[in-house]
């Protein structure tokens, strides 16, 4: 039997199922007699809960990141709240009811104020009441909590959520997959299967309620498939396939140190996509040639404050002297519309994907602009930087940014401020205006770095968010095909160069007809970096320019596969 | 005692970060610190009460703290909101 998701993360599991529900709570009521011992009890409890906290964000920080352990440090603050206990400790002398009834009322107000609210960030607290409340009742009833880390023998696991606190304490040597019937590719759950490399099967409707404990299953992380009870000949096909992505992943390492380079001997580059100093790892360590893209709005949002320009200034000389001599692309801040930063105001508004977002706010708010590229200006001796602007739609905007970078400049001369003079000044193409306009474009910039997840929704007209509209996506459709060669073109007219630094860039569907247009950079999650390489070298120019000639003439994105799936069967024989 | 009142002008109200900030200063303080915004009425030291206030942009708040150095909480207090773009 079959069963439909989402593909979270990569890969293949053969295995038996372990079913994992959330213990039920059921909260006794009753009045007591010792008011000191039930305090005591309630006392001991928080400090349980909280040491349990305090480890489950260790390991998070330790596993995933720095933010994904910060939602722990909230539910901390929770379980101290004065008056979430003081309420709580109330209700227990006055009324004499026991800690755990007396908490879950208290909590329940919270929830029901919080849930109330219009605010979706306000909403979303709710529901750490919620896990925090539930974490102390739990204790207070001396039920063991979720036994996830317990699991020492290979198993797959089937919920129906998986909180981050669950999925912190998965262990990989022995959950070989996870499948959920909630969630999609950007939840948190998706996110960490992806960082803790266990392929993953989400939005699996229901998945809980049809499968049993025990039962084999087969999980298809790409395709977002769910086997239940497979046959033989379903089993013989997964164990052909799990056996070559081993042999395809310990060939791939042979790719470390080689260059990207086709069959004819036809070089590319193969960047990383990185948010923050820290990826530096694993730029080095997939042999990535260089950032095509450092989005700085991280270095923003994970700030209480507009970082200075001092701030800015380590973080970018950091990711340039680490990763020297390698080209690096620095993204000018990509902020506003659904990107908001507490210290800065934005309006609210209607179309935030068409609004006051990126450069455009960047010009607006100069000295918020001029500190960032005084910042990048200052660290750019200390490695080979190249600085790009985003959401560009009119030449104009572009003369702007650059006038103020030369001004920038000029006032850094002045004050005798080293900085480097090899600098290239590029755009991101991910309006239509400017993939029509490449060619006036090409003549003024340096480079041009295509974003095709914008490009695809504006293309379309289709909100990436909104799930009715998903179908839009269509990545392989003639008409973007068609707009990324218009602008690789136009580029090698003027003797400059391309690169793309969204999600298509590292999609083995995309790569050949990609090299066949002459893409120069490939910017991609680092992991991806070596199998595209491995891919590259698999790819004859001539093939794939005849490849490409066949997309540009197909009708839809489903032809286009077709052709592309026909050509990757042929080069994998 | 000190007390003082507060506009709200971040279009984003009273959110999370300057919250939290506001009670982790506030708890260090031995007296009582109460908030209060049309009929309703929260303990400064508790982020979900402050928060539980829901107060959005426009909207008058005033701070009561009471027991010693009072005066210069209500200062520190008025320097963390202006910092924070809460209050003009």
């Amino acid at each position: 039997m079959l069963i439909k998701g989402l593909g979270a993360s990569n890969g293949y599991a053969i295995g038996r199922v372990y079913k994992y529900d959330e213990p039920k709570l059921i909260i006794p009521q009753h009045k007591i007699d010792d008011v000191d011992g039930e305090l005591q009890k309630f006392h001991t409890a928080i400090s349980k809960s909280e040491n349990e906290l305090l480890t489950i964000r260790d390991k998070i920080i330790e596993k995933i990141d720095r933010a994904h352990g910060d939602i722990f440090d909230a539910h901390i603050q929770i379980i101290k709240d004065p008056e979430l206990m003081g309420q709580t400790i109330d209700k227990i002398k006055n009324e004499r009811y026991n800690a755990a009834y007396a908490l879950s009322i208290v909590a329940l107000d919270f929830i029901r104020i919080f849930e109330s609210m219009e605010d979706s960030y306000m909403r979303e607290r709710a529901i750490d009441i919620k896990d925090v409340s539930k974490r102390v009742i739990r204790n207070l009833l001396g039920i063991s909590a979720n036994d996830l880390s317990l699991i020492d023998e290979s198993v797959i696991l089937v919920a129906r959520d998986l909180t981050p606190s669950d999925t912190a304490q998965l262990d990989r040597r022995f959950i070989k997959a996870f499948v959920i019937d909630i969630g999609g590719k950007t939840s948190h759950s998706s996110i960490m299967a992806q960082t803790l490399e266990i392929p993953a099967v989400v939005g699996a409707k229901n998945a809980f309620d049809t499968i049993n404990n025990n039962d084999e299953i087969i999980v298809d992380g790409e395709q977002g498939k769910v086997i239940l009870n497979p046959s033989i000949e379903e089993k013989k096909q997964y164990n052909g396939y799990i056996k070559r992505s081993q042999e395809e992943k310990h060939l791939q390492r042979n790719f470390i140190g080689k260059p990207s380079v086709t069959v004819c001997g036809h070089c590319v580059e193969l960047a990383a996509n990185i948010g923050t100093p820290k990826d530096v790892e694993g730029v080095i360590s997939n042999d990535g040639e260089g950032v095509g893209l450092y989005r700085t709005e991280f270095l923003y949002m994970n700030s209480d404050h507009m970082p200075t320009e001092e701030e800015q200034y380590v973080a970018y000389k950091t990711v340039l002297e680490k990763l020297a001599p390698r080209p690096i692309v620095i993204r000018t801040l990509d902020i506003g519309g659904d990107k908001s930063l507490p210290y800065l105001k934005i309006p609210k508004e209607d179309n935030p994907f068409l609004g006051h977002r990126a450069i455009r706010l960047c010009l607006a708010e100069e000295e918020l602009f001029r500190n960032q590229l005084r910042a990048l200006l200052r660290a750019s001796i200390y490695g080979n930087l190249n600085i790009m602007f985003p959401m560009i739609a009119t030449l104009e905007e572009f003369r702007k940014a650059k006038a103020i970078f030369e001004d920038v400049k000029k006032e850094l001369t002045k004050n005798k401020v080293a900085y480097s003079d090899m600098i290239q000044l590029g755009i991101m193409v991910e309006i239509p205006s400017v993939a029509m306009m490449a060619d006036k474009f090409a003549k003024e910039v340096d480079f041009f770095s295509i974003g095709t997840n914008d490009l695809i929704q504006y293309t379309f007209a289709a909100d990436r968010m909104n799930e009715q509209v998903s179908y839009l996506y269509q990545p392989y459709h003639p008409s973007i095909l068609r707009m990324i060669k218009n602008v690789i073109d136009a580029s090698h007219q003027e003797g400059k160069w391309t690169g793309m630094c969204g999600q298509m860039a590292g999609d083995r569907f995309a790569i050949p007809l990609l090299i066949g247009m002459g893409l120069d950079e490939f910017s991609m999650s680092a992991t991806s970096i070596l199998p595209s390489r491995a891919m590259i070298s698999k790819i004859q120019l001539e093939k794939a320019k005849v490849l490409l000639e066949k997309a540009l003439d197909a009708e839809t994105n489903e032809q286009v596969q077709k052709i592309v799936e026909n050509y990757l069967e042929e080069i994998e024989r | 005692m000190t007390n003082k009142l507060f506009t709200v002008i971040d279009a984003a109200g009273m959110h999370a970060r300057p919250a939290s900030l506001l009670t982790q200063r506030c708890s260090h303080h031995s007296g009582k610190i109460t908030i209060k915004s049309g009929d309703k009425q929260g303990n400064m030291k508790s982020i979900m009460s402050v928060m539980a206030m829901g107060i959005k942009m426009g909207q008058d708040f005033e701070v009561i703290i009471e027991g010693d150095g009072s005066v210069e909480l209500m200062e520190e207090i008025s320097k963390l909101l202006k910092e924070h773009n809460i209050i003009a």
